[in-house]
């Protein structure tokens, strides 16, 4: 129940996101914090005192059908290929090419970015990582230490996934193309690192630094040699 | 235990007033009489103001947190002194491993000290009979990491509770577990809430016979806040009262009798929200507790009210920013206040209430005092509800003033914050004119002691969705100082007048607990690690030490198996203080326990390196147990 209720709320405010400049006009978030407030009361109902309506329930459900059977936009990547990347090095120290080849179709894009942001707040992502996102509750999204990977694929699965030390997993509350745009926005910010970084964002290596001759190479380094 | 008189100056001749005191208080009143001719003086006549110290645990050791039932926080110890304190040197320390915020103190029951770290909440035994204070047990609970991404002002624990033989803490999981203080077993463990809810726990339980009480924390997650009453001896929960809810809920029943007309009604923690958001209207109960046996009545404070949006949530919204006295046996409400009604600004109301016995305009009266997050003082007949005086202690401009008539605060028209709008200058700000930091009483001077903040905020709200397991918060700030500078003041309050008589300002946070002692010296310690003792009378810092992190726990004072008189704090900076983190010099993370003893004597003093009879190496905290050294 608590799932579906997310769901609700992402995909009206989703809406909106989608939407051009809709979100500054008043009757389009006064109908969107309605929304939300009914949502709010449907999920309070069915929680704390226990009163099943099964009846609103399977409207809810149906809704939820609707949303999951729609195309996603092009561009968008396919949650396997994401769910291929590893979270750690990969034992053997092989390298994986896979990784670098995601990159935020959003990426860049103002538009995406200031919806990004908007649902950085209404999210509640802001809550915990701050307003300006440098951090509070949860770590800082402006900093280049990111303890789960920091190119768009890593920072979209942290999002998708949720991790152990309470970051919620929201890809049951948000569609791809949300989780997308948030990206966007933190990849504004400026700590996050380019796809084709993911090995180098792995071995702690900063742009112009010197590299001493014998220090292990990263994936271009070791393809040059063969 | 001893009480030593060598170099102290009796201040004035004083009176022996009878309170109720153990046979050991007697007896060094007795004793101290015998040396200067004048008795231990027990109450402080001349401002008619005095506490009861009960549970009366044994002078040398510190059996609960706050000390005592009324949190007085008040140790009967003067070996230290306001004329040797600055003799005072480490003794011996202790890393315990943990370097989020340390908030709690230690507990010394007989020859052993018990000590709880921040997340992951490990608990440890020091055996104080032995060089260096070793590791008796360890007790590691594995709570869930998911609580540290719940938990909104770092994953902190304020401390540990004794009772029958066991210690007794929250995880910050929601779970309370009750250990065996001989072994460290665990003895019953009791789930509380769900961290998944964004519910965590951080207090510190608190012990009245066979009972032991718990609250949640989660003011900025949606949480409906609660207390309850466990079963000492088998963790079971005896009763809940909810902070928001309906009278049922709330255990508001035909007992209740608030002092004030706007607190009386049906369901009140119902109606005054919008339809449906008391659920998530907090009032958590994350503060302390304290006691009155003789009413036997506990006294608490409940949260800020959620979300922290107040337009999202027009009403007075009861009970949050509140003080309820309950029954301690039933849990059934007596009265209630609420320090500020349909908060605003994130005023929690669950600092310490201390149970004072004072002379107020000729009549004897039963009162709390209250340093409110709103920077009121309050004095409260913890009888009936009826606030007796409430006085500005530190820097506002959220309210006009205070209308003794409606027991109501006057708020200023300018400061109610609009969604999207910047209010600047909001004074205090959220963590209020003090926190959670809890103050202490000396029946010498009758003054209460407590560091308190001089800080303001600049404040933006935003709208938010309810979202479970994530904050129901919305409150942008950025905090500077006030007028002055300074981040930090610790003073010295008159509680009958309602005034300050000395103040100490700091230029960092002032976010340790106080501790008042016997001996007129009172400690405190500032968010960059220094550990101060200051004259009890004048405010004149008498001894300073740097220690290794920033200081938000409490002090507490006891005498070692070998009848010496220690202090210990711990150092170890964390939770609301890092909102000034980025001050110049703001000292980095810690995670370790100071002992401190005149001169830094103790049986950790053992110069050499040991080897047992029969010529193995030998632990240095084994030294009263073998002969050779090398």
């Amino acid at each position: 129940m608590k799932t579906i209720h997310a769901y609700l709320i992402g995909s009206s405010l989703l809406a909106v996101a989608l939407g051009s400049s809709a979100i500054a006009q008043q009757d389009r978030a006064q109908q969107d914090r309605a929304q939300q407030d009914r949502a709010q009361q449907d999920r309070a109902q069915q929680d704390k005192t226990q009163q099943h309506n099964s009846q609103q329930h399977n409207a809810q459900q149906q809704n939820v059908t609707q949303h999951t059977t729609n195309v996603q936009p092009p561009g968008i990547p396919v949650n396997d290929k994401i769910c291929a990347v590893p979270l750690g090095d990969i034992a053997g120290i092989a390298i994986t090419r896979l990784p670098e080849t995601i990159s935020n179709p959003y990426a860049g894009q103002a538009d995406a970015i200031k919806q990004g942001q908007m649902l950085f707040v209404r999210m509640n992502c802001a809550s915990c990582h701050g307003y300006d996102a440098s951090g509070g509750m949860g770590p800082s999204l402006r900093d280049t230490f990111w303890r789960y990977g920091g190119t768009p694929v890593d920072i979209y699965k942290s999002i998708l996934e949720g991790r152990p030390q309470g970051m919620p997993a929201w890809g049951q509350a948000l569609p791809n193309e949300a989780i997308w745009r948030i990206v966007a926005y933190i990849e504004s910010l400026g700590g996050s690192f380019p796809p084709q970084y993911y090995h180098h964002a792995m071995q702690g290596d900063r742009p112009g630094e010197n590299v001493a001759p014998g220090a292990m190479g990263t994936a271009e380094a070791e393809t040059a040699k063969q | 235990m001893s009480i030593s008189t060598g170099g102290r100056q009796p201040r004035w001749p004083c009176r022996l007033t009878v309170l109720s005191s153990t046979l050991l208080s007697v007896a060094a009143g007795a004793a101290f009489a015998a040396a200067t001719g004048a008795a231990e003086p027990t109450g402080h006549e001349e401002a008619g103001i005095t506490a009861n110290f009960a549970p009366n645990a044994p002078a040398g050791e510190w059996r609960s947190q706050a000390r005592d039932y009324a949190n007085t926080r008040y140790s009967p110890l003067d070996q230290i002194n306001a004329s040797n304190v600055n003799r005072l040197r480490v003794a011996w320390t202790f890393s315990d491993g943990a370097l989020n915020g340390h908030e709690g103190s230690p507990l010394v029951v007989g020859d052993t000290m018990y000590l709880v770290t921040p997340f992951p909440n490990v608990a440890y035994a020091l055996d104080l009979t032995k060089p260096g204070a070793p590791i008796k047990w360890t007790y590691q609970p594995n709570p869930t990491p998911v609580s540290i991404g719940k938990a909104c002002c770092d994953t902190v624990n304020r401390g540990v509770a004794y009772a029958n033989g066991k210690l007794i803490y929250n995880l910050l999981d929601d779970h309370t577990v009750a250990i065996d203080a001989k072994t460290g077993q665990e003895v019953w463990r009791t789930k509380m809430g769900n961290v998944e809810n964004g519910e965590t726990m951080t207090m510190a339980p608190f012990v009245v016979g066979n009972k032991v009480f718990v609250g949640n924390s989660g003011g900025e997650m949606g949480v409906q806040g609660w207390i309850a009453a466990l079963d000492v001896e088998t963790g079971k929960q005896l009763w809940r009262a909810y902070s928001t809810g309906s009278d049922e809920q709330v255990k508001i029943g035909p007992d209740f009798k608030p002092f004030y007309d706007w607190m009386k009604g049906k369901d009140l923690g119902v109606t005054t929200w919008p339809k449906g958001m008391w659920k998530t209207g907090a009032g958590a109960v994350w503060g302390w507790i304290s006691y009155d046996p003789e009413l036997n009545l506990i006294y608490y404070g409940t949260s800020n009210p959620g979300p922290r949006v107040p337009a999202q949530r027009p009403g007075l919204n009861l009970w949050t920013s509140a003080v309820f006295a309950r029954d301690a046996d039933t849990g059934m409400a007596r009265w209630a206040y609420q320090f500020t009604p349909h908060d605003e600004w994130d005023y929690d109301g669950i600092n310490e209430n201390m149970l004072l016995d004072a002379t107020i305009e000729g009549k004897p009266r039963k009162v709390l005092v209250h340093f409110d997050r709103n920077a009121y003082a309050y004095t409260i007949d913890r009888a009936t509800g009826e606030v007796l005086s409430a006085k500005p202690f530190a820097y506002l401009n959220w309210s006009a003033g205070f209308d003794m008539k409606t027991g109501k605060p006057i708020v200023n028209p300018a400061m109610h914050p609009k969604p999207e709008v910047k209010l600047a200058n909001v004074c205090p700000p959220d963590i209020g004119g003090k926190d959670w930091q809890p103050s202490s009483f000396s029946p010498h001077t009758g003054l209460v002691y407590a560091g308190i903040f001089n800080i303001c905020m600049d404040l933006t709200d935003h709208e938010v969705a309810y979202i479970a397991g994530t904050p129901y918060d919305g409150m942008e700030m950025a905090r500077h100082p006030a007028p002055g500078g300074n981040w930090g003041e610790f003073m010295a309050w008159d509680p009958v007048q309602g005034k300050k008589v000395w103040a100490i300002k700091e230029k960092f946070m002032t976010m340790s607990g106080a501790l008042a002692t016997a001996g007129d010296v009172v400690f405190y310690g500032t968010a960059d690690g220094w550990f101060r003792a200051v004259n009890a009378r004048t405010g004149e810092v008498l001894w300073s030490q740097k220690l290794g992190s920033g200081i938000i726990g409490q002090p507490i004072t006891f005498l070692g198996p070998d009848k010496r008189q220690y202090v210990a704090i711990a150092a170890g900076v964390g939770g609301a203080a890092m909102v000034s983190a980025s001050m110049d010099g703001f000292p980095p993370r810690g995670g370790s326990l100071y002992v401190f003893s005149l001169d830094g004597e103790s049986p950790s003093r053992a110069p050499a390196l040991l080897t047992t009879d029969g010529g193995a190496p030998a632990a240095q905290s084994d030294l009263y147990s073998f002969s050779k050294r090398r």
